[in-house]
């Protein structure tokens, strides 16, 4: 399912002298280049895998489910991703706020990719799971409160089925009730993806879910 | 990096324009309209407000330079109006990976679906903005044949595809370097004055020659002929064909940085 050997990834210059056309062009001032992020770095998993990365803030945990996610690349390596994993790190991206809430589950469905004839049962059930009802969901979302849209992000991750599903944390949305449903939906979820990948600080989370944990400061 | 990997990447890239067409398309109409629904006229606000410009500029300016409205109106309506399409992609598609940052470094999509989003939203103005031309035509007996509506279509989606690979060249280096963004909105901004909009191109007298140096005379010129006529329209295919393998070629040749931006947002 995932195969990475000798994985090399790094982010670019991190002072302004190194992201500024002038900097680059008169050479005034030394970009700072900082390490990489993964030089070596070796990361497998298999269909049926729960994977737990661990480690601290700043080891790359966020950064590693991008590179399997596909969404930043790797410069160097020997690398075999998943074709469909869907990536949770902001499970708002892309939600205008002066769009409707019907507005942001269709635009969501465009983001996601799903296909013209897909699109009105997607919409539906992203909305049976939000629990937000027709009315609600006809206003502004600029108009929700924080945890409304996060339920509203919630339930549109819901509805899109992954070969391989990448969270940041566990989604924990909503009031205490619906806390409780999310949370089961999830490990539904967990339960239906081939293969699942989550980094948290949580260990308790890690060793309940995870059939593995790795800790990315080792990697 | 050899040619072949530059070439499967591309491809990659270049098809999401097909697995994302509901969201290049219907986002791009949404960010048009969602600005202005709550008012009562919509993104018709953008049309009058070019329209009453128009109607200004065109009444002071033909007194200036002494040519008769009728002549000069439509020259200016159209132009002025392309240009607005031209000047409003080049500068969104440069802040678009910026704009939509959110989108990029969460998802897989790719630079050339957040450009096709932001020529959409471009085009659904510019429709809008072509309103006006309807009374100039009527007033003053523009014949439109149907020859002209196929001029028209072919220089629509000749400068949509220039900007598709323009506006992802201008998206990555915006947001590689910080002050990219100032620079190709100064230049857009003076090319309005060195570009025969406002004024005619035989005005430039024996310097006239320079227009072939300036990509958006050619640009103006294949959107202007479907309703006025050129007769320099093939020469400015030529350029602007030539600057669409160009642009082509160079988005096969920085395939890579087409996806490694996003490690800069």
């Amino acid at each position: 399912m995932i195969s990475i050997r000798k994985g090399y990834f790094s982010y670019p210059p991190l002072n302004y002298s190194g992201r500024s056309l002038k900097g680059k062009l008169l050479r005034r001032s030394p970009a700072i280049i900082p390490p990489p992020v993964f030089s070596n770095l070796d990361f497998f998993a298999d269909d049926g895998e729960i994977i737990g990365l661990s480690g601290h803030n700043g080891s790359g945990k966020t950064t590693l489910l991008k590179l399997i996610a596909g969404i930043l690349p790797f410069e160097r390596g020997e690398i075999s991703l998943p074709k469909n994993s869907g990536c949770l790190i902001d499970i708002n991206m892309g939600i205008d706020l002066d769009y409707t809430g019907w507005e942001a589950l269709r635009a969501r469905a465009y983001t996601f990719g799903v296909k013209s004839c897909d699109i009105q049962p997607f919409v539906e059930k992203a909305a049976e799971i939000s629990q937000l009802g027709n009315e609600r969901l006809s206003h502004f979302v600029k108009s929700y409160s924080t945890g409304m849209q996060m339920r509203l992000g919630f339930s549109m991750a819901m509805v899109v089925e992954f070969d391989c599903l990448l969270l940041d944390e566990w989604l924990s949305v909503g009031d205490a009730d619906y806390q409780q449903y999310a949370s089961s939906l999830l490990k539904e979820k967990i339960k239906q993806t081939p293969c699942v990948i989550i980094a948290s600080h949580s260990k308790d989370l890690l060793d309940d879910v995870c059939t593995r944990t790795v800790d990315v400061d080792s990697l | 990096m050899t040619l072949n990997i530059k070439l499967v990447q591309f491809w990659h890239l270049l098809h999401q324009l097909k697995t994302y067409k509901g969201a290049w398309l219907n986002l791009g109409y949404f960010d048009a309209t969602t600005r202005y629904r709550s008012t009562v006229l919509g993104p018709l606000w953008i049309t009058i407000s070019l329209s009453f410009l128009i109607g200004v500029l065109s009444f002071q300016w033909s007194t200036i330079f002494n040519i008769a409205l009728d002549e000069y109106l439509p020259y200016f309506a159209i132009g002025l109006i392309s240009w607005t399409f031209i000047a409003g992609t080049i500068i969104e598609s440069t802040d678009a990976a910026l704009r939509f940052k959110s989108l990029s470094i969460n998802s897989c999509i790719s630079i050339f679906v957040i450009v096709a989003r932001t020529i959409t939203k471009s085009f659904v103005i510019y429709l809008h903005n072509m309103l006006i031309l309807i009374p100039i035509f009527l007033y003053f007996d523009t014949s439109i044949t149907p020859f002209s509506v196929v001029l028209w279509v072919m220089s629509i989606i000749s400068i949509s595809i220039l900007m598709l690979f323009l506006g992802a060249l201008l998206a990555i280096l915006a947001a590689t370097y910080t002050d990219f963004k100032s620079l190709i909105e100064s230049i857009v901004q003076a090319s309005f004055f060195i570009t025969p909009i406002i004024w005619f191109p035989n005005q430039l007298g024996k310097y006239s020659f320079a227009h072939e140096f300036n990509p958006f005379y050619h640009l103006i010129t294949i959107m202007r002929a479907p309703f006025l006529g050129s007769e320099h329209l093939m020469q400015s295919y030529l350029y602007v064909i030539s600057m669409i393998f160009l642009c082509f070629c160079l988005s096969i040749i920085f395939s890579k940085n087409l996806i490694s931006y996003k490690r800069y947002l």
